[in-house]
């Protein structure tokens, strides 16, 4: 019995050390989704300080530049080939929460507008939580 | 020490069935390429065909055997598709492949725990 076991115990080493390196391999091509929610979330926080402090051709910029990143991310994103583990659902939480955040940051300063004590602040808080879904997409990409 | 321990699997006569953790084994992912072809898509939701043939060192051909194999087993799903005018093939690992690779993986574990320990 022995030898067949011995042999059998060798493959078994083998394989688990090989099914790991596999799994991480691959997940590891997946790590271009940490960069694509770090893009977004320095664009989030440009985004809400041109609205705040750029007056009216700052909102105008902002909102041109937001719109030419979701452009170019909606695209980047379709050809990336491949998809990490759950990453609908960090897509799912990531947005959602982003857009809770921006809202409640561009409601709360409507009257302060051209104040930088208030819009620098909340340019890096608007930028949160697509930088959490950064360090989430680094952390699966890389287990 | 059960009879089938030492009747193994390959004898061609009745698979007697035992508690010994190689009896756990599935033959459809035991083979190295499949388990890592089945480990790594365990990790994605879906993967294309070239970043699995790369991440696990095979040529396209030997992928495509064994993916065809994992696929009969429904272990794997195999999509296909356009990125623009370029077609693609998608990978994914099904439930009953994610289920089937745990069960798999225990079984070597659980080898390796019955022969240190």
């Amino acid at each position: 019995m022995s030898e067949r076991t011995h042999v059998t115990v060798d493959q078994a080493r083998s394989s688990l050390a090989g099914a790991d390196a596999a799994r991480r391999g691959l997940a590891a091509r997946g790590r271009w989704l940490a960069g694509y929610f770090g893009a977004f979330a320095a664009g989030s926080a440009a985004v809400v300080g041109l609205i705040g402090l750029g007056g009216d051709t700052g909102t105008v910029l902002g909102v041109v530049g937001w719109v030419a990143l979701v452009s170019v991310g909606v695209a980047y994103a379709a050809t990336r080939p491949v998809r990490l583990r759950r990453e609908g659902w960090l897509h799912a939480g990531g947005w959602a929460s982003w857009g809770v955040v921006y809202g409640v940051v561009l409601a709360m300063g409507h009257p302060r507008h051209g104040e930088v004590a208030y819009w620098l602040p909340a340019a890096l808080v608007s930028a949160v939580p697509l930088a959490v879904a950064a360090l989430v997409a680094l952390r699966w990409s890389g287990r | 020490m059960t009879s089938a321990g030492s009747a193994g699997t390959s004898t061609g006569g009745p698979v007697v069935p035992g508690t010994h953790p190689r009896h756990q084994l599935d033959d459809a992912i035991h083979s190295p390429v499949r388990l890592s072809v089945v480990s790594a898509l365990s990790g994605v939701d879906r993967a294309e065909f070239a970043e699995v043939r790369d991440a696990v060192e095979v040529s396209d051909s030997v992928l495509s055997k064994h993916v065809a194999a994992l696929e009969a087993a429904g272990y794997v799903e195999v999509t296909k598709g356009r990125v623009g005018r370029r077609p693609r093939t998608w990978l994914a690992l099904t439930g009953e492949g994610r289920a089937a690779l745990r069960a798999h993986l225990a079984a070597l574990r659980a080898l390796l725990g019955a022969d240190l320990g």
